[in-house]
């Protein structure tokens, strides 16, 4: 029963995910929760690297090297997108460790700037390359929803829900995996290296094989949720994965708040549907018959270059108000009327004495 | 060839050093990364571009008005940034992060996608061992050498100089010792804003204005603060100088993207040999 209550918000949050592309199978939509997704995948696998205590600031570039693999062996060997996610996954992997390695190296501070310059390096590099389509990206890439359109079919469902359904699954797989991860042994390894590193080593710890552990498995899923944003988008450009959007997974982690496992997936809810609000109320504007909401819509289409002030306005009050993030707001509440509990008692003993 | 690498290795050194000095005051001092910092360098650009195109203001003035509007924004910032959250990575860089998407959402909805370039400093070349250089060059590196040796001159050899050091090795034991800590790093906020304003307004006429020129030099000035290590004032002049090398070099040597990473991949190299920084102590 302790478990079961304890298990409860995960379950309907799944609950709810699964019935979101019947409730609202609009096109846009669907593009808006599986932009959700993805950035859920990549915050939380950010959170599992930076469980060992270092900040990674090349995670949106591993997500580039996820989507370039996959995108490249999709379109110049033709592999099938259920072998090129994968494979574009062990492919940041492979980075990660290979980049990680020497980073061990690095403490604090001077490894979160040395990743930040890396992340930068590696994606201007693969715009260097030819296969991978240079500065422009590459477009064209086998998409999800038609690689599953014998599902769709069977099922009678649409090309973005199937898709929406596989991204979806995946998410629950990498959640699942990353959620073990946490709390098995080796999280609590990584707890006690990123209080005392010096302490965990005196113990018997290894920190940089328990470091490279985290980073392995959080560079997988970055790929991971690299390679299938890729295929469902059908293209994709190193723009995309500039220090812009590794500042952003920060960004969603640090909203939710770093402390709980929650907290990465509730910031990149809330934090990704302001970014994309304009976007969605554009796309339904065109499917919808209410000549107010067009309007409205129109409105908000024009001045959708002013939204990014809505996310900085998010980032600023959460920054001031709540210490511990977005899931910490029952918390905080609660500490603020413990405090003015407390100092209403002590104004009253006060009054008390003087009598 | 050799002479253009010359000549743009010292006018970016210059401006790259002038743009990350405050940077590396607010890091050495409050232990804070100010994310925005490249932000403010671009608000100063803008602000001189629009000084000079709307209300015709001479283009020196426009740079002064400029650089004081910054350092008040500056104080500003310390007094509701860095204070308060002085330590605490995650939110400084929260707040870091929202004033950067507030100043660039602003440049963007305000220019739209015209390329801005502000009124050139001066006319005409002079010819330099048989090469002509333009004016504009040998000016803004002029004016940059004396901005930048009066930073020198106030770090290394005046009170307030020593202050900042003594806050930088222990805040409490300064504090002891009558300094009054918030007064310092309020004045080199103002004096850091300020030098980013300059640097921005020399660089919004040596290579145009854009959106994300703050986000390039944010970059820039992270790895030539990294580079010098915490702690060191003074090394950032020698980083300066290679990564204005750097960046003069490459993009003449390579075509595309490939003449930006390999400057940024050599950084990384040069980091991990030098764990922290050429000059620097331990976070």
């Amino acid at each position: 029963m302790k478990n079961f209550k304890k298990f409860l918000p995960y379950l309907i949050l799944l609950v709810v995910c699964f019935a979101l592309p019947f409730l609202f199978t609009s096109r846009s939509w669907i593009q808006l929760f599986v932009t959700i997704v993805i950035n859920i995948i990549g915050a939380v696998s950010l959170r599992t690297i930076m469980l060992s205590g270092n900040m990674s600031f090349a995670h949106g570039a591993f997500m580039g090297v996820g989507a370039y693999t996959a995108g490249i062996l999709a379109l110049k060997v033709g592999l099938p997108i259920f072998i090129t996610i994968p494979i574009g996954a062990v492919a940041a992997t492979i980075i990660g460790l290979i980049t990680g390695w020497p980073f061990a190296r690095l403490k604090s501070i001077y490894f979160c700037m040395g990743t930040m310059f890396m992340g930068q390096a590696i994606i201007l590099l693969i715009s260097t390359l030819d296969i991978a389509g240079g500065a422009i990206g590459l477009t064209g890439l086998p998409s999800t929803g038609k690689a599953l359109e014998p599902i769709a079919d069977a099922l009678s469902l649409s090309k973005p829900q199937v898709s929406y359904l596989f991204i979806l699954l995946v998410a629950i797989f990498s959640l699942a995996v990353m959620f073990r991860f946490e709390h098995s042994r080796i999280g609590t390894t990584l707890r006690a290296l990123s209080q005392s590193e010096d302490v965990a080593a005196s113990i018997g710890v290894n920190p940089t094989f328990y470091r490279l552990l985290a980073v392995g498995v959080g560079c997988f899923f970055a790929g991971l949720a690299g390679a299938c944003s890729a295929h469902y988008s059908g293209n994709l450009s190193p723009n995309t994965y500039t220090m812009n959007l590794t500042l952003w997974l920060i960004m969603y982690m640090m909203v939710g708040g770093t402390g709980t496992f929650l907290g990465p997936v509730i910031g990149a809810i809330v934090v990704s549907t302001i970014q994309n609000i304009a976007n969605l109320l554009v796309g339904l504007s065109g499917t919808s018959s209410s000549a107010a909401f067009t309007s409205f819509a129109t409105w908000v289409g024009n001045s959708a270059a002013y939204t990014p002030f809505l996310t900085a306005l998010l980032l600023l009050l959460v920054a001031y108000l709540l210490p511990k993030g977005l899931v910490g707001i029952p918390s905080t509440i609660r500490d603020a009327r413990a405090k003015r509990q407390e100092k209403k008692e002590i104004a009253e003993m006060m009054k008390g004495g003087s009598k | 060839m050799i002479l253009q690498v010359v000549i743009n290795t010292l006018v970016l050194g210059v401006m790259y050093i002038l743009a990350s000095l405050g940077f590396a005051f607010i890091f050495n001092m409050l232990g804070s990364i100010n994310l925005a910092h490249g932000a403010l360098y671009m608000v100063g650009a803008y602000v001189c571009y629009y000084l000079c195109a709307m209300f015709g203001v001479n283009n020196w003035i426009a740079m002064v008005i400029a650089a004081v509007l910054l350092a008040v924004i500056g104080l500003l910032l310390e007094r509701v940034m860095f204070r308060p959250f002085m330590a605490d990575f995650d939110r400084i860089i929260m707040i870091g992060v929202g004033l950067m998407t507030i100043c660039q959402t602003f440049c963007t909805v305000i220019t739209g996608n015209q390329a801005l370039v502000i009124p050139k400093y001066a006319e005409g070349s002079t010819t330099l061992a048989g090469v002509p250089v333009t004016n504009e060059r040998i000016l803004t590196f002029a004016i940059g050498l004396v901005l930048l040796l009066v930073a020198l001159y106030i770090v290394n050899r005046t009170a307030l100089g020593r202050q900042m050091e003594a806050v930088s090795q222990d805040r409490l034991g300064a504090a002891l010792q009558g300094i009054n800590i918030n007064r310092v790093s309020a004045i080199i906020c103002a004096i850091g804003c300020c030098l980013a304003a300059v640097a921005g307004c020399f660089m919004g006429a040596y290579q145009g204005l854009s959106a994300n020129m703050g986000d390039t030099m944010n970059l820039r000035i992270l790895m030539l603060v990294m580079l010098a290590g915490a702690g060191s004032m003074n090394g950032i002049i020698i980083t300066g100088a290679i990564m204005g090398f750097l960046d003069s070099l490459f993009p003449l040597l390579l075509q595309g993207n490939a003449g930006s990473a390999v400057p940024i991949a050599i950084v990384v190299i040069l980091l991990l040999i030098k764990p922290k920084g050429f000059f620097g102590h331990e976070m």
